[in-house]
């Protein structure tokens, strides 16, 4: 199913190129700007957090100023001045609602505009929602619904205070605290963010979704997720992402951890829709993400789904640590870049178990001005005997002015390993536009249309309630693109 | 790799500049990303006298029929006069500071192996190969590069100029002794000419081997050019490629064959910087014992480089446990209507062939050389050249029978 | 009104002039066959009929209903109601068949002021479309020509012609690559599209394809040029005395 006339109408619809640009006008409490050892006391006092938690993250800061951000990608990077940031921002009304009754109306309404109505009647059936609005989750939807089957969903603020022990025990135990500046940055500033926990044996009874808003000014939104699955269950969730369209930019550095035990699957997808800026490179979301799950168990399976349209920069590679025999790790990527954006993104593979396998399948659509850079990494140990890895990368061109890269990193240490990466770049063919063109379709639709043909295999691993989204996204983010 | 586009400067101020790059920045490791996979970390402690040697050997290799051109560290011995055809010309330019300034012109600044050869090198030739209106073809040149001892380092430096309209035939052939071996090789191929390049690396078993190769193509010129690395504890060969002029066609291969704690690493930077050019690499490396490969490969396609097909393939065979084999092809585009593509796959021997090898009554290990050998010589095809491809032949043959 | 009128038509890819004045003009309900040796035009005709960049029309004019075609964009031809069965139709990997027809179906429907058509009438719609032509299922499902045999191919093209309803159909050899069971189901498929409300063009080398779509009018091109133009008597004088003697006394 093609959202081509979906995609025209919605680009109508939309009164600018980006279509989540409005602003929400509520009253905030802000930390002071800027990051020190103090406003992290304060985060973690606004967070009623416990004292262990505050030590956990000034070990982060300590470690964290002694570091230097990566140059590695091929991204320009303006330079950043950390202290010019907001680290906490919260809606006033936000203090702790205990029901959806109790949640500001003016922030229901916020959602409802974003496509997200956070009123469980009308909510998409079978989709629980996490809603974090600048620094703090403002609703988690059918969360009584979830414990019935013992599966715990909520604000990672409250699985600090409700679940130490899972916390301690989990927490930077994928990502560690020094893993990488952003990631040291995130832990010692993290606000909040979704914590999920399957119990053993339990197929997660919906789809669970958080959606990540930034609305306030000069604030940065650093979330951390964490999602548990012990043997023998299942989870998918899903993560959206939007902001208002503002000419400075605004950063974005979250860490998600997954743990996945024996038998276990969890499916993580992202629609990343970030304000990508204006044409000229103004403005826009820096998207700097740690993402990373370990199969600890044997046969646990990652996957890994990502629809990536927005950001400025965008930083970031969702990896596997493939732990336990024959456990498997996925990548599915869509990464579409259009004016003055800026995306170096791709996954990590690493295998250690017997028999793991995994699957790379990367789709980069550049155009406008954009630059757009598949970075990935497989690599076979030792121990990981008859490990498998198929990778496929393959770049659009649309237009003379736009850069697509390519940068696999391959490292095998077992001969019975087998790694195989193959890559492509073209750009639409004239004959596959012409016949388009001839059988009706503008040049818009027909470029749509192409492009979603051509990142097919990226789409259907998404869940059904999200492709369409996803669908309707990459046209609109081409638009302007042709002619 | 930036490749400068600056007019010529002078051989002392060029040394200079030399000299300056490598005392900011000295003997690369891990943490520089183009050294990611081979660290020169243990050149930083290590002495090498400045280059003497023996006389070098008059004879070219009994298997390859050619203009035999000997370099030894600081020696030359070229062929008489007489012996030259008219076409031809060898000369030495280890003290013409011009003519060696004047290869520089598109080295790349900032890179640690024409830094090398810009600070120590003594011995320096230019070849030159003109079109003729002979109808038989031009001898090959063969240059075989050799001499030095264990604590001694050489430095090499060979220009060939083909010019235009003409068809050029030329051998390198690397098996010093020494304990460090940067041999800088420089070919300008101007317009509508040709040629053909093989390479060959069997340095002693304590050489560190840094070699760099730079091709820049002229209009409608083409190169058909095969390497390969088999000696030494070290290796590295860069191999720069530029495209100067359109409709320029560069196939380049290389082999790596890896044993005991080897070390081989073929790093390739192709440029295609102006449109309708074709660029085709396969590469392929087989390690046993503890040995490492490395291939990197980057082929960029500059802004209004349109048309550019660009292919490359490599594939690494892993045949010991204890064998490494890591790889970082690299397509960098900046221009729309190309086609370019890159693949890499790391495994061992084809479990299925073994069988149907094994099922049809051949040995395993019999099996095992067959594919191999397959393996290898299926590249060999890409050398256009009879004489060249029979020589390269001969030699994966003998790595292969000494293996066994 | 003319459905079609090819006046004094000139058109080059290029440097290269390819026709050098064509005169052509088809009523609803007629069928014109253009036949041709190898290099004569033919296809060049078909693409700058429809549109195709690169094909420059250095002369003369091309009217759709009365109104020229040559400002309008390829698109805009194909909703203004004219339709190329491509002799090589391409290969759109990923794009499923169902998705390609519904986008192309509504685009007309959306130029004519039509609502956009439903979905399961659609589905519908398509699998009897398809049974007719012997496109199975399977074909629908599979991504546009992916993988399809050149008989699939040719089918598939007309499948979307008796979707799309065209006013003016343009069948660029259709009948090349194909068998002479094939050749039928194609013939059938397009018979059944005749009408009063349809044009058609028949672009061909053989006669062969005549028998099947019996023409009311037959040109010969050479050249760039029309150099004869008849009944369908013309195709078979063709069929039985090759192109060399009509050249040669053009």
């Amino acid at each position: 199913m093609v959202a081509t006339t979906e995609t025209i109408a919605a680009v109508e619809d939309a009164t600018g190129a980006y279509k989540y640009g409005f602003v929400t006008d509520i009253e905030t409490e802000k930390a002071p700007k800027g990051l020190n050892e103090d406003i992290i006391a304060f985060i973690s006092a606004k967070k009623n957090e416990p004292e262990w938690m505050l030590e956990w993250r000034l070990k982060a800061y300590r470690h964290w100023l002694k570091m230097d951000s990566p140059d590695w990608a091929k991204l320009n990077i303006p330079e950043i001045d950390y202290q010019d940031v907001y680290y906490y921002a919260a809606p006033k009304s936000a203090e702790g609602p205990k029901s959806l009754d109790e949640v500001d109306p003016e922030l229901l309404a916020t959602y409802e505009k974003l496509g997200i109505p956070l009123n469980e009647q009308k909510m998409l059936a079978g989709v629980a929602v996490d809603a974090v609005f600048d620094s703090v989750s403002v609703a988690t939807t059918f969360r009584e619904e979830l414990a019935k089957s013992g599966v715990i969903f909520c604000p990672i603020s409250e699985a600090i205070r409700e679940y130490p022990e899972l916390i301690k025990k989990y927490m930077g135990s994928v990502v560690p605290v020094a893993d990488n500046y952003f990631s040291a940055l995130n832990s010692a500033v993290f606000t909040d963010g979704s914590f999920v926990y399957i119990p053993k044996g339990v197929r997660c009874p919906m789809e669970l979704s958080t959606y990540f808003r930034i609305n306030e000014k000069n604030t940065g939104q650093f979330e951390r997720t964490l999602i548990i699955a012990e043997d023998n269950s299942y989870v998918s969730y899903l993560e959206g992402c939007t902001a208002p369209q503002r000419d400075e930019n605004q950063l974005h550095a979250a860490v998600v951890e997954l743990v996945a035990m024996e038998d276990a699957e969890i499916k993580y997808s992202t629609v990343q829709n970030w304000y990508p800026g204006d044409e000229t490179g103004k403005g826009g979301i820096y998207n700097f993400v740690t993402k990373r799950g370990i199969c600890r168990g044997d046969r646990a399976k990652i996957s890994w789904t990502q629809v990536e349209t927005g950001s400025a920069i965008t930083w970031k590679y969702p990896s596997c640590i493939l732990k336990g025999r024959d456990s498997v790790g996925e990548f599915y990527s869509v990464a579409v870049t259009n004016g003055a954006q800026q995306a170096d993104t791709g996954t990590k593979m690493i295998h250690l178990g017997e028999g793991s396998r995994s699957t790379i399948i990367s789709k980069g659509i550049s155009a406008g001005k954009s630059q757009n850079t598949y970075r990935g990494l497989v690599e076979v140990h030792k121990p990981a005997e008859g490990a498998r890895n198929f990778t496929q990368c393959d770049s659009l061109l649309v237009g003379d002015k736009c850069g697509a890269h390519t940068v696999p990193y391959i490292v095998s240490r077992n001969p019975s390993g087998k790694i195989e990466h193959e890559a492509t770049t073209s750009r639409i063919s004239e004959d596959q536009l012409f016949y388009c063109l001839q059988r009706g379709m503008d040049e818009e639709e027909s470029v749509s249309l192409i492009v979603n043909g051509f990142c097919k295999e990226v789409m259907k691993e998404l869940p059904m309630e999200f492709a369409v989204e996803a669908q309707k996204l990459i046209g609109i983010s081409l638009e302007g693109s042709v002619g | 790799m930036p490749h400068k586009l600056s007019e010529i400067i002078s051989w002392p101020e060029q040394r200079e500049k030399a000299k300056s790059y490598f005392d900011s920045y000295g003997w690369p490791d891990n943490r520089n990303e183009a050294w990611k996979y081979t660290s020169l970390a243990h050149l930083q402690e290590a002495e090498f006298t400045a280059t003497s040697s023996s006389v070098p050997s008059k004879t070219s290799p009994a298997d390859l029929e050619g203009l035999s051109v000997q370099i030894s560290g600081n020696m030359l011995q070229l062929p008489p006069k007489d012996a030259i055809p008219a076409g031809i010309s060898i000369t030495d330019i280890t003290t013409d500071d011009g003519a060696r300034a004047a290869a520089f012109t598109y080295l790349a600044d900032n890179h640690l192996l024409p830094a090398l050869s810009a600070m120590h090198q003594t011995s320096a030739i230019a070849i030159d190969i003109e079109k003729t209106d002979s109808a038989s073809p031009l001898p090959a040149v063969i240059i075989s590069l050799t001499g030095s001892s264990k604590d001694g380092a050489c430095y090499p430096f060979v220009v060939v100029r083909v010019h235009k309209g003409a068809e050029a035939r030329i051998a390198e052939l690397h098996s010093s002794d020494a304990g460090l071996s940067c041999p800088l090789m420089v070919y300008e191929v101007a317009d509508d000419a040709k040629l053909h390049h093989i390479r060959l690396q069997t340095e002693a078993s304590h050489t560190t081997h840094l070699g760099l190769n730079q091709m820049q193509m002229g209009k409608n010129s083409q190169i058909n050019s095969f390497a390969i690395s088999m000696g030494g504890a070290l290796s590295r060969l860069e191999t720069h490629s530029l495209f100067h002029g359109t409709d320029a066609e560069l196939a380049q291969s290389a082999i790596y064959l890896g044993r005991d704690r080897q070390h081989h690493d073929i790093t390739s930077f192709v440029a295609h910087e102006m449109r309708d050019c074709a660029s085709r690499q396969l590469i392929r490396g087989v390690l046993d014992d503890k040995a490492r490969g490395v291939f990197q490969g980057k082929v960029r396609v500059a802004p209004d480089a349109q048309k550019t097909d660009g292919q490359q393939m490599s594939r690494a065979l892993l045949l010991s446990r204890d064998a490494e084999a890591d790889a970082k092809p690299e397509l960098e585009i900046f221009a729309d209507d190309v086609v370019c593509s890159h693949g890499a796959t790391v495994g061992e021997l084809d479990e299925n062939l073994m069988f149907y090898l094994k099922s049809r009554g051949i040995a395993e290990d019999d099996a095992r050389n067959m594919l191999i050998d397959a393996f290898l010589v299926d590249t060999l095809d890409e050398i256009e050249d009879p004489d060249f491809a029979a020589f390269m032949t001969s030699q994966i043959n003998r790595w292969s029978l000494a293996r066994r | 009104m003319n459905l079609l009128e090819i006046k004094n038509l000139h058109a080059a890819i290029g440097d290269t002039k390819i026709l050098h004045g064509i005169d052509l003009t088809i009523n609803r309900g007629e069928v014109h066959a253009i036949m041709g040796p190898n290099g004569s035009g033919k296809s060049t005709l078909s693409y700058v009929l429809s549109g195709r960049d690169g094909y420059e029309v250095t002369e003369g004019e091309i009217l759709l209903d009365g109104e020229s075609v040559l400002e309008m964009e390829a698109d805009e031809r194909a909703r203004a109601g004219m339709f190329l069965a491509f002799q090589y139709p391409v290969e759109l990997p990923g794009v499923t068949g169902m998705s390609f027809l519904r986008a192309a179906v509504n685009a007309r429907r959306r130029e004519a002021g039509e609502d956009e058509v439903d979905q399961l009438e659609f589905v519908k719609l398509v699998r009897a479309a398809a049974a007719d032509l012997g496109v199975d299922n399977e074909m629908l499902k599979r991504a546009v020509n992916v993988g399809f045999s050149g008989g699939e191919k040719k089918r598939y093209e007309i499948l979307q012609m008796a979707l799309l309803k065209p006013s003016l159909a343009v069948l660029d050899e259709t009948d090349s690559g194909l068998d002479v069971d094939a050749l039928k189901i194609v013939s059938d498929g397009v018979n059944a599209q005749r009408g009063d409300d349809c044009g058609m063009l028949v672009i061909t080398h053989y006669q062969r394809l005549l028998s099947h779509i019996v023409p009311d009018f037959v040109h010969i091109l050479a050249g760039g040029r029309i150099i004869k133009s008849g009944d369908k008597s013309l195709a078979l004088e063709v069929e039985e005395n090759g192109y060399a003697g009509l050249v040669n006394a053009a």
